[in-house]
């Protein structure tokens, strides 16, 4: 029996065959279903992207709305809190504020202050140094 | 190669594009669909691969560098989807690509779009016994008729290994063919 060589031998084609008509339909195939002949297609992920962004905004808009009203009641301090902060950390003294205000400022800031006579009683017992306010 | 740049600049020029584009399609339409049978063996596989290559060849023209010939990077786009698809074939049924292969030549003979004869169905059964890069040097040779420097820059392989593996394959058939 006669050994196969390849070379020796007649060509062998593959066996495969198309259907009738194959080639002349498949431009018209592949024209269909490119990239540009598709209808634009707005997805539905396309229009919750948009809704989202439109959420960011929002929020973003909204915090530094906050942001910035928080900075602006940070500038004006409360009176009272500044009243007690300077009086807890100066080192100035009552004599020495006196000793730089004029006669009629010192006047000006005179107070009626009505002290109640069971306070005042109560004062006097517990205050062993009676002698200082009999005497000045 | 000067009239490779024109249509080239052609395919890429949008007044021109739908042109040459048909062009493109006439001229390599029967290549690249025979060059895909010869690896996904079956017409309807074959088909949708060939759909797909062109669609990706269209969508990808802006990115060809010209580093290679046009026809060369259309081949090897062709290939690498036929070999995507069988390996993808392969996993949904639990297979590898060679075993796919070898069941759907062996089912040839049932197929309505094979119409080879005995020896022509031995040398198919053949090419399934060779290790995977071997079958398609040895199709796209000696099927196709592609020169070794076709296939070099297709492949990405040297002219001299693509010779040695031609051989070996050549070598296993034959082996084969005599003892079937």
């Amino acid at each position: 029996m006669k050994e196969f060589r390849l070379d020796n031998e007649p060509k062998i084609a593959s066996g495969f065959k198309t259907p009738e008509g194959y080639f002349e339909d498949l431009s018209e195939k592949i024209n269909k279903n490119l990239p540009n002949s598709e209808p634009k297609v707005i997805s539905i992920f396309q229009k919750r992207k948009t809704w989202m962004y439109g959420i960011a905004a929002v929020l973003a808009i909204s915090i530094s709305v906050v942001f910035y009203q928080q900075f602006q009641s940070t500038e004006t301090l409360d009176a009272e809190f500044l009243e007690n902060y300077i009086a807890r950390n100066t080192t100035v003294s009552e004599y020495d504020l006196l000793e730089l205000l004029e006669k009629e400022d010192i006047e000006k800031i005179q107070i009626d202050l009505e002290i109640q006579d069971d306070i005042l009683e109560e004062t006097m017992i517990h205050n062993t140094n009676l002698e200082h306010y009999l005497t000045n | 190669m000067q009239d490779e740049k024109v249509f080239i600049a052609e395919l890429l020029n949008p007044k021109t594009q739908n042109e040459a584009f048909q062009k493109l399609l006439r001229e390599y339409q029967k290549p690249l669909y025979n060059h895909i049978r010869n690896i996904v063996l079956n017409h309807d596989d074959a088909d949708d691969v060939l759909q797909n290559t062109f669609i990706k060849v269209f969508q990808n023209l802006k990115n060809f560098k010209g580093e290679s010939k046009l026809f060369s990077w259309m081949y090897r786009i062709a290939t690498n989807e036929a070999i995507t698809f069988l390996n993808q074939k392969a996993k949904k049924n639990n297979t590898t690509s060679e075993e796919l292969q070898s069941k759907i030549v062996d089912n040839l003979k049932a197929d309505s779009y094979f119409d080879g004869d005995e020896i022509q169905f031995k040398l198919q059964k053949a090419i399934t016994l060779l290790p995977e890069k071997q079958q398609l040097v040895f199709k796209m040779k000696y099927f196709e008729e592609l020169k070794y420097e076709d296939m070099s820059e297709i492949l990405g392989t040297s002219v001299g290994a693509l010779k040695a593996s031609y051989h070996h394959a050549v070598k296993k058939i034959e082996e084969f063919m005599n003892g079937n």
